[in-house]
């Protein structure tokens, strides 16, 4: 057959595969192709990841990371539904790597095998646009929701306690965070998880579902995504409650500690031997200066591989959350002098602004 | 007055109610004195950290209860 037949024929067998959803008005062709270019990370492929994972992969996501470090257990299987008796003892993401991929060829799975953690966690979730929370950790959780602040991505939520689950989508359009609802993370060595507490299978996968329906509305841009609320969700009663969450302006992220800022003032005066906008292309307003490097952070990695380790170096992004991880990346890559911009290119706007008045 | 207070979590756990009546004296108190006579009646959820929503939203420590005010004690939830 010919190749141009034979890629219409493919085309053809896709969109049978999608034709029943591509007939809801709100979805379309338009609409699949937004999930066909999507690019969406689950972390945590337990409970909550196996369904949303089944969900994520059935709609035709393009392209999905997971990331769990996890092996298969019997105690598992009965809430677990990617693995089999089989499984046991083999890592969660090999597994789950290949069944989603037998549900639905058309998708792209990259596989992390790995706990997601402060050293890679950024060079993870730089690659996406949504991050999936399916964790049963709440250290981990942390460190979810400022990496999702920091990149400036949605984080959705969810979690179970027995017969009750909670949903949320956090750092939606700068909307309310997890800081945001539980602002203090002491005190935690409390919370049980699914091993101390038990759990009937349906909750994480009802949970896990509504995870993904959240997912897909963000990226349709069709209905109301759960951001700057919390549902609540009791499955004994059958209760369901909306409980408004506000943003809290407050910066206590538990990483970056000793991250060297710069002051946006003088930030120009210095004589750094490189400086990078590490923005993404899209991003308003530009830095036309010839000194200025843009390479965004996606890309970061693979640009430093060739940067002397010495050079003194300058990162910008739009408002300092991104540099500072950035910079805190590259100290551990073994940079020596690395700084940021503090605020970001906002803070120099403003300061531009102020003295045109 | 009368206030409804609602547990969940290993709150409800510890507490081993998912709601109760509470009766103050006062005709209005903050959230924050509200969570101290809580805390002194059932020490044990001090094991845990948890937020407050009052009427399905939830509010900071100087906020006024009233009469008929529903207050919603959340932990974080861990299981995924």
């Amino acid at each position: 057959m010919p190749f141009c037949l034979r890629l219409q024929e493919d085309k053809i067998n896709i969109m049978k595969r999608y034709e029943r959803q591509i007939h809801l008005s709100e979805i379309g062709i338009s609409g699949q192709q937004k999930l066909a270019e999507a690019k969406v990370v689950v972390i945590g492929v337990g409970g909550l990841g196996c369904s949303v994972l089944q969900n994520l992969a059935g709609a035709g996501i393009g392209t999905i990371g997971i990331v769990d470090g996890d092996v298969v257990e019997e105690n598992n299987l009965h809430r677990q539904f990617l693995y089999t008796l089989n499984d046991c003892g083999k890592n969660k993401v090999a597994v789950a790597a290949e069944v989603v991929s037998k549900q639905n060829p058309e998708v792209r799975i990259i596989q992390y095998p790995d706990y997601f953690n402060k050293q890679n966690g950024l060079n993870i979730a730089s690659d996406y646009q949504i991050i999936v929370d399916c964790t049963d950790a709440i250290a981990v959780r942390y460190l979810i929701n400022d990496l999702s602040v920091a990149i400036g991505i949605p984080m959705v939520y969810a979690s179970i306690h027995k017969f009750e689950g909670q949903l949320s989508v956090f750092n939606y359009k700068m909307g309310p965070t997890y800081r945001c609802l539980f602002p203090q993370n002491e005190r935690l060595e409390a919370i049980s998880n699914c091993n101390n507490s038990g759990v009937l299978g349906v909750l994480p996968n009802i949970l896990g579902a509504f995870q993904a329906n959240e997912v897909l509305k963000i990226i349709l841009e069709i209905g109301t995504v759960l951001s700057g609320s919390l549902m609540f969700y009791n499955s004994l009663d059958n209760e369901f409650q909306i409980i408004e969450i506000d943003k809290v302006k407050k910066n206590n992220k538990e990483f970056s500690s000793d991250t060297k800022g710069v002051d946006p003032v003088n930030f120009l005066g210095d004589d750094y031997s490189l400086i990078i906008d590490i923005r993404e292309e899209y991003e308003e307003p530009k830095l036309e200066m010839d000194t200025i490097k843009n390479v965004p952070l996606s890309k970061l990695d693979d640009f430093m591989k060739n940067v002397n380790v010495n050079k003194k170096i300058l990162l910008i992004c739009q408002n300092g959350g991104r540099s500072e991880l950035a910079v805190d990346y590259l100290l551990k890559m073994g940079f020596m002098n690395v700084f940021h911009l503090q605020n970001g290119i906002e803070s120099l706007e403003r300061i531009t602004n102020n003295d045109i008045r | 007055m009368e206030l409804t207070l609602k547990y969940f979590g290993n709150i409800a756990d510890i507490i081993m109610k998912k709601e109760e009546a509470f009766f103050v004296e006062e005709e209005a108190i903050t959230l924050k004195s509200l969570q101290l006579r809580i805390e002194v009646k059932y020490p044990k959820i001090l094991v845990t950290n948890y937020s407050i929503a009052v009427n399905k939203k939830f509010l900071q420590n100087d906020f006024l209860l009233v009469n008929k005010d529903i207050v919603a004690f959340l932990p974080p939830f861990a299981g995924g």
